[in-house]
């Protein structure tokens, strides 16, 4: 294998995420105050499709799926996605490693569009199904 | 292939020089070879959830169309596109970032304040 490039930018990034891995994992983001709140929310008042993903990172980094789940399943559900998504890049970034980088048809990427759409807009509705969406 | 302009070694299918952003493939590639044009997908979803949703969904918009134009054979199309999916992700990773500092700087000078009044 061929010495990788950009060694400090590698070593900042890795650094940055297990930093944040720390700090996710030790201080809970709805009881602690060292993550600031979302603007967004903060200004409107609405819950965005984003909503609540810090939370469900720190649930996930202690094994509680479900509460994970709970508070927001898209971004458990495109944690895999996402996830495989950076290593590919990263890989093919620094070592030149190349490992297959998902190709979605366009089709699919305009469902994930509507998907995020209508979860942001129905998590905000207060009627009974609905409100379980809300973090 | 090596870039016809700056001699960067470059890969078969690629589109985009990486040394100097020469224009590498006119139209679409043989069959069977997709063109390697990256669509930010995986930044895009990642600024979305991580809040700051109108510029996230914007760059959503652009990789659908890189994707698009790619299987459509439209290649100076599907580099436009990307060039925007790429700018909006960093648009909404930018604007993020600053309203969580003006934010978090905000409540510092409110704490600041509200100490100073008590005293």
């Amino acid at each position: 294998m061929q010495a990788f490039k950009k060694p400090f930018f590698l070593i900042g990034i890795v650094m940055l995420i297990m930093g944040a891995g720390v700090l996710l994992f030790m201080y809970n983001p709805s009881v602690s105050s060292i993550f600031p709140p979302c603007p967004f929310h903060k200004l409107t008042g609405l819950y965005c499709p984003g909503c609540g993903s810090l939370r469900a990172l720190h649930q996930l980094l202690h094994g509680n799926v479900l509460a994970a789940l709970d508070l927001n399943f898209m971004m458990v559900l495109s944690l895999p996605f996402v996830g495989y998504g950076l290593l590919a890049q990263g890989l093919r970034y620094f070592f030149d490693i190349k490992i297959p980088i998902v190709f979605l048809p366009a089709g699919l990427i305009w469902i994930i569009f509507g998907l995020i759409v209508a979860y942001g807009i129905a998590r905000n509705i207060p009627v009974s199904p609905l409100t379980y969406l809300a973090p | 292939m090596y870039c016809p302009r700056c001699g960067t070694k470059n890969e078969d299918n690629a589109v985009q020089c990486p040394g100097c952003g020469q224009q590498l493939m006119a139209q679409a590639p043989p069959q069977g070879v997709r063109p390697d044009i990256p669509n930010y997908l995986v930044q895009s979803i990642l600024v979305t959830l991580l809040c700051c949703l109108p510029c996230g969904i914007v760059a959503i918009v652009y990789a659908a169309q890189v994707n698009g134009k790619i299987t459509a054979g439209d290649i100076p199309g599907a580099i436009d596109s990307s060039q925007k999916a790429k700018t909006w992700s960093w648009v909404a990773f930018g604007l993020g970032l600053a309203a969580i500092v003006i934010q978090v700087i905000l409540t510092l000078v409110g704490a600041g304040f509200a100490s100073a009044t008590q005293q």
